[in-house]
């Protein structure tokens, strides 16, 4: 059994034995079989000195449970690092970004407390998965959706908190965006409940996210402010079609005016799906294949989603060379032919099928496998477009120093409004000398697209604090603010140290 | 509420449930022409009947073919992942099944299905108790690595290169041999979750136990 860092033994022992009463002996882990479950199954450190472990695992199933623990961690000063389902994978799984820090696993915590049909939402715990979730809404027979992501077995909740995103329609595929009301215990055991759920027997908790005067749920997005307990989302009424239609031109230059017609048609409300610009990429195939792909999906009532993607169509064809080619549209539910030939998340149905696709196979030689992300948000412009793809020519070319690193990418998707997430992914394998070329690579990828002022939404653990770093606007006031947050909401700094580039004073670098 | 003692309990009963598999597909089904010489019965270690009542194997691989072709006729339901996803016989078997305990399953397959397959047990009380790879060359050769649990089931990668183009069948025989052992080591996490280094053109395939551990 290690410790955790700064942490005596007595103390520690103290703290189990206080965390054994409180939630059971067989939910504190502290062997090392079972506390190395806890390793980033892709940490670009893998197997190295580097790497990010936990010293211990405390699994409660309640909110009195989460109190008691929080409580003793914060009396004997030992940092606590909570995770709901910890299959946050790419962005650090279930490792603490500060090694030896004890993971507060809340995936015992998975009940579904309510689904409301009539206003469309939901309320759930942190160990409630995409899959559970659907599957409980399919079992009540409810006409909702929810919005998974790519893959389906994270956590609600955790997926929401990390800046996760989906695939069905604006605003549910935006997971924090669409969430209304939170629980959470602070470092000190104390329970808050967010916009109306400060009322006393609120009636409108999930219906109304604002409440009453400053609104503090953004503090726990990508933070250690607090142990999030609850969390209330929306969910789409199930549309009764979709349809995604394809725009496409042999030019590169036409990304410009099809970018303006798709942001003028998303900000209106008009396409509400999630987009994906497929085109680009080096070594782009040339002859008859085109310069440019966009998705054009719409979700609503059939007549209404064909009126929309007719105006739709007109818009696009309205530039010169662009073609329009109509998809097929699907009505909900789908059949079980249609399900075999639809993208299943575009239709709120989670699955696994992304691993599919990592792993190399006879019609896929060259697959990512393990990887991390690098994302940077860049402007939904053709201009932007272009001068990202460029960026990624000259710069991907040169940090594979004549090594095929087999970075993959970049892909164009529009989680968001107004903006293009530039995935580039970073393979990981078990080849510790590439993995290491890999992270060079990373961290110079990003630091050339912060000087063109592209920066990441969500980062692998071990990269979150040199990704804080980038947001460095007027010497780091921005991050300068969140510290000094930290340092009053939490004073013994015991919440997911280094988070999101947020560190405790007591480990913070002078 | 089920305890973590009592999830551990039930498991060492071995009193496995059956498993209602999907049938042979017809992929797996057309890959009897590939059965190996060595037709006999399968049994498990002493002659008792085999630990898992699933095995998954990969349609896509004729050798995981073989292997499926090999375990029929046991009462074990065989699983083909004709793209290698997990998800339809997780959501309509595996899910539910493990939700009311431990269950063994096995399987030859690509190293993605493993590695979700895990990720799901561990929160299940099970862990990979046996782990081979077998890197697929262009020109047919195979390379076979024992990762994790050989010992128990009484194999060498000696064994699986003189079984050539065979191995398939001597790897089910092997998991045959698989019996739970409440003495036995407890493992961490497999290597399933990344890549080795791989040859351009070779394809890796893994076979595999996860058990209660």
């Amino acid at each position: 059994m290690s410790l955790p860092p700064n942490v005596s033994q007595t103390a520690f022992d103290a703290a189990l034995k206080a965390w054994r009463e409180a939630v059971g002996k067989e939910w504190v882990f502290t062997e090392e079989a079972d506390v190395a479950l806890y390793r980033d199954a892709y940490s670009p450190f893998h197997g190295e000195p580097e790497e990010r472990m936990a010293s211990a695992a405390v699994a409660p199933s309640t909110l009195e449970e989460v109190q008691a623990v929080v409580r003793t961690a914060n009396q004997h000063h030992i940092p606590l690092y909570p995770i709901s389902t910890g299959r946050n994978l790419a962005y650090g799984g279930s490792a603490p970004v500060y090694s030896g820090s004890v993971v507060l696993d809340l995936k015992r915590m998975n009940r579904v407390l309510e689904v409301n049909e009539r206003n469309a939402y939901a309320l759930v715990e942190p160990g409630v998965s995409y899959f559970d979730l659907y599957n409980h809404i399919q079992k009540a027979g409810l006409d909702v959706w929810i919005d998974p992501p790519d893959p389906g077995w994270g956590s609600v909740i955790g997926n929401a908190l990390d800046g996760g995103g989906g695939w069905t329609a604006s605003p549910f595929r935006d997971h924090f965006g669409s969430h209304c009301g939170m629980e959470v215990v602070l470092a000190n055991g104390d329970v808050v409940r967010t916009g109306m759920g400060a009322l006393p027997n609120a009636k409108s908790w999930q219906h109304n996210r604002w409440g009453y005067g400053p609104w503090v749920d953004g503090l726990f997005r990508q933070s250690n402010l607090g142990v999030v307990t609850k969390m209330g989302f929306y969910l789409m009424p199930r549309p009764e079609a979709m349809q995604m239609s394809t725009a496409t031109s042999m030019r590169d230059e036409d990304i410009v005016p099809m970018l303006d017609v798709l942001n003028r048609l998303e900000n209106t409300h008009l396409v509400n799906g999630s987009t994906q610009i497929f085109g680009g990429a080096p070594g782009r195939p040339g002859g008859n294949a085109p310069a440019w792909t966009i998705q054009v999906p719409i979700y609503g009532p059939e007549a209404v989603v064909r009126a929309s993607m007719e105006y739709a169509k007109a818009k696009f064809t309205a530039i010169p060379g662009v073609k329009f080619t109509d998809g097929e549209l699907f009505r909900t539910p789908l059949s079980q032919d249609a399900l075999t030939r639809v993208r299943l998340v575009n239709f709120g149905i989670p699955n696994l099928s992304t691993f599919a696709m990592l792993g190399r196979s006879p019609v896929n030689p060259d697959p990512a496998g393990g990887h991390i992300g690098f994302s940077p948000i860049v402007p939904r412009t053709g201009e932007s477009l272009l001068e990202f793809r460029r960026y990624y020519d000259e710069h991907v070319t040169k940090v594979h120093a004549g090594d095929d690193l087999g970075i993959v990418g970049p892909v164009y998707m529009t989680c968001w409004d107004r903006t293009l997430v530039c995935l580039i992914m970073f393979p990981i394998g078990r080849d510790k000398a590439r993995n290491v070329k890999v992270r060079q690579s990373f961290e110079r990828l990003v630091k050339v697209a912060a000087d063109k002022g592209w920066a990441e939404y969500r980062a692998p653990a071990g990269f979150q604090s040199l990704i804080a770093d980038t947001y460095s606007y007027n010497n780091h006031s921005l991050g300068r603010l969140r510290e000094t947050i930290k340092d009053a909401v939490d004073p013994n700094g015991i919440l997911s140290a280094g988070r999101y580039g947020v560190w405790p004073k007591h480990l913070r670098k002078a | 509420m089920t305890s973590r003692r009592e999830f551990l309990e039930a498991a060492a009963l071995t009193a496995l449930p059956v498993i209602g598999g999907a049938p042979l597909t017809a992929a797996a089904t057309s890959s009897q022409k590939s059965l190996p010489a060595n037709d006999a019965p399968l049994v498990g270690a002493a002659g008792a009947g085999l630990a898992f009542n699933l095995v998954l194997f990969d349609s896509r691989y004729s050798q995981a073919r073989s292997a499926a072709a090999r375990i029929r006729g046991t009462g074990v339901s065989v699983h083909a992942l004709a793209d290698g996803d997990i998800t339809q016989i997780w959501m309509d078997h595996i899910g539910p099944t493990w939700q009311r305990g431990p269950t063994a399953i096995a399987g030859v397959t690509a190293r993605p299905a493993l590695f979700c397959l895990e990720q799901f047990a561990l929160s299940s009380r099970m862990r990979v108790v046996f782990h081979a790879e077998h890197v697929v060359h262009a020109d047919g050769r195979t390379e076979h690595s024992l990762l994790r649990g050989a010992e128990r089931l009484h194999l060498s990668t000696a064994d699986l290169s003189r079984a050539g183009e065979n191995w398939p069948t001597h790897i089910v025989e092997a998991l045959a041999r698989y019996r739970p052992q409440g003495d036995g080591a407890r493992f961490g996490r497999s290597h399933a979750a990344l890549e080795p280094a791989l040859p351009p053109q070779a394809q890796l395939l893994t076979s595999w136990i996860i058990a209660a551990a």
